[in-house]
């Protein structure tokens, strides 16, 4: 049986003609790959290093677009805070209050850039309540030296506008994680700080419960009763006054707790010199 | 990535195998040339080792009849077939030998892999079992049916001598 088998299949052969012809059709096929000749090992050592600058980039990449570098606090009776990007992104925004949470419900604000989102939340339906005439709206730049000014000029130009009070300042970035960590926005911790230095009373939970219009009230009467004189808000109107702080809040370069710096735009919001608030700590102590 | 040394020795000696092996599924000139490089360009493409040169033997004699069936399962082959090859070779053929590679070649494909494997390239039943991925049982069944097949066909002794 075998041999009838092999009788039968032994005449077909490959013959030398297709033999040559598959040779040289590998021989295009693998075309490079020859000559190149790396071994299965460098290949998956140039993957693995492949795949670790991708991760790293990628890593780069990630911690570049979503790390926050700066913020800005929109303060009025709502605290909202932006956490911005270097790109000057909004990576997220935080509400510190009640009413901030209902401001920002539904707000599409991530990714906006931080004037876009500025004006979001300050046009939007539910802030129109709380920009009374009576009320202060302030924005507080959170950033390092080199962003401070840029910020300030785009919250400058957000917040032009606006009708009421408002005013925009300038806060220490690296006061910011103490504010985070006390659950409150670093433009209200430094009216908490600017408060507590004339009223040591105070705690940090009440204020965080007042509006900004509230603090501000407390610090201009502990002004008055100081007699460091606050006579441009006693004599003048709330506009007036807020024209004031507005003018002269943006780009002094506050610092919390400092004692000639801060609150370089409430000097002049009060109508005083730069001693205003040294003379009333003069005052307290004496 | 096999080397060129490599490769060239492998089709200097599985060449006349994979014809064949070809030739019983395909029965076209065209078609062998095809199935005949592509097997050993998936040879050249393996990146697994072999444990020796039967092991290599038998890969080569799964992937040629694997992609036999393959081939004869596209759209193409199955609309389009000529018997150039089989006519070709059967005019080179001893009156005695035609008869039986026309009777084999006539079976359905599961004995001819069966038959060629067992009585050409001398495999065991369980050898064949590994190679077409069948129990050694079935194997012994295709071998029994393709024998009385060609029995049928061939008449007397079928392909006994």
């Amino acid at each position: 049986m075998t041999n009838k088998i092999q009788d039968a299949f032994g005449h077909i052969q490959a013959d030398t003609r297709l033999k040559e012809s598959t040779k040289r059709f590998l021989r295009e096929q693998s075309r490079g790959k020859f000559r190149a000749g790396y071994h299965p090992a460098v290949k998956y050592a140039v993957s693995a290093v492949c795949v670790m600058l991708f991760l790293a980039v990628g890593g780069v990449g990630y911690s570049w677009i979503w790390t926050p570098v700066s913020y800005v606090s929109i303060d009025v009776n709502p605290s909202i805070e932006l956490a911005l990007n270097r790109f000057d992104r909004v990576v997220s925004a935080e509400a510190y209050n009640v009413e901030g949470e209902e401001i920002l419900d539904g707000l599409p604000l991530k990714w906006k850039k931080y004037t876009e989102a500025i004006d979001t939340v300050i046009e939007c339906e539910g802030m129109q309540l709380y920009l009374t005439d009576t009320s202060q709206l302030v924005l507080t730049v959170v950033a390092d030296s080199a962003n401070e000014a840029k910020l300030t000029e785009g919250v400058k130009a957000c917040t032009s506008h606006v009708a009421g009070g408002c005013h925009s300042t300038q806060a220490d970035i690296n006061a910011a994680p103490q504010a985070h960590e006390n659950g409150i926005s670093c433009g209200k911790y430094k009216a908490y700080l600017e408060l507590s230095q004339y009223d040591s009373s105070i705690t940090l939970e009440e204020c965080r419960k007042m509006s900004m219009e509230e603090i501000w009230e407390r610090i201009r009467e502990y002004e008055e009763d100081s007699g460091t004189g606050s006579g441009d808000i006693d004599s003048g109107s709330q506009d007036e006054a807020v024209g004031d702080m507005s003018e002269t809040g943006e780009g002094t370069g506050c610092e919390y707790g400092s004692g000639n710096g801060n609150g370089g735009g409430e000097m002049h919001r009060y109508g005083n010199g730069s001693s205003h608030h040294g003379g009333h700590h003069g005052g307290r102590h004496e | 990535m096999r080397s060129e040394a490599e490769i060239n020795r492998v089709v200097d000696e599985y060449a006349d195998m994979i014809k064949r092996v070809c030739f019983y599924h395909l029965k076209n000139q065209t078609d062998t040339e095809d199935v005949f490089q592509n097997v050993f360009l998936k040879y050249m493409t393996y990146e697994g080792s072999f444990a020796d040169r039967e092991h290599e033997k038998a890969w080569l004699l799964r992937v040629s009849i694997n992609a036999c069936k393959d081939y004869l399962k596209s759209f193409f082959r199955r609309n389009v077939v000529s018997f150039e090859t089989l006519h070709e070779i059967e005019a080179k053929e001893p009156e005695e030998s035609r008869g039986v590679l026309e009777a084999v070649l006539s079976l359905p494909v599961k004995y001819k892999d069966a038959i060629y494997l067992h009585y050409y390239e001398g495999y065991s039943a369980a050898e064949i079992g590994k190679i077409l991925g069948k129990k050694e049982n079935t194997v012994y069944s295709l071998l029994f049916r393709g024998r009385e097949m060609l029995k049928e066909k061939l008449g007397g002794d079928g392909i006994d001598k």
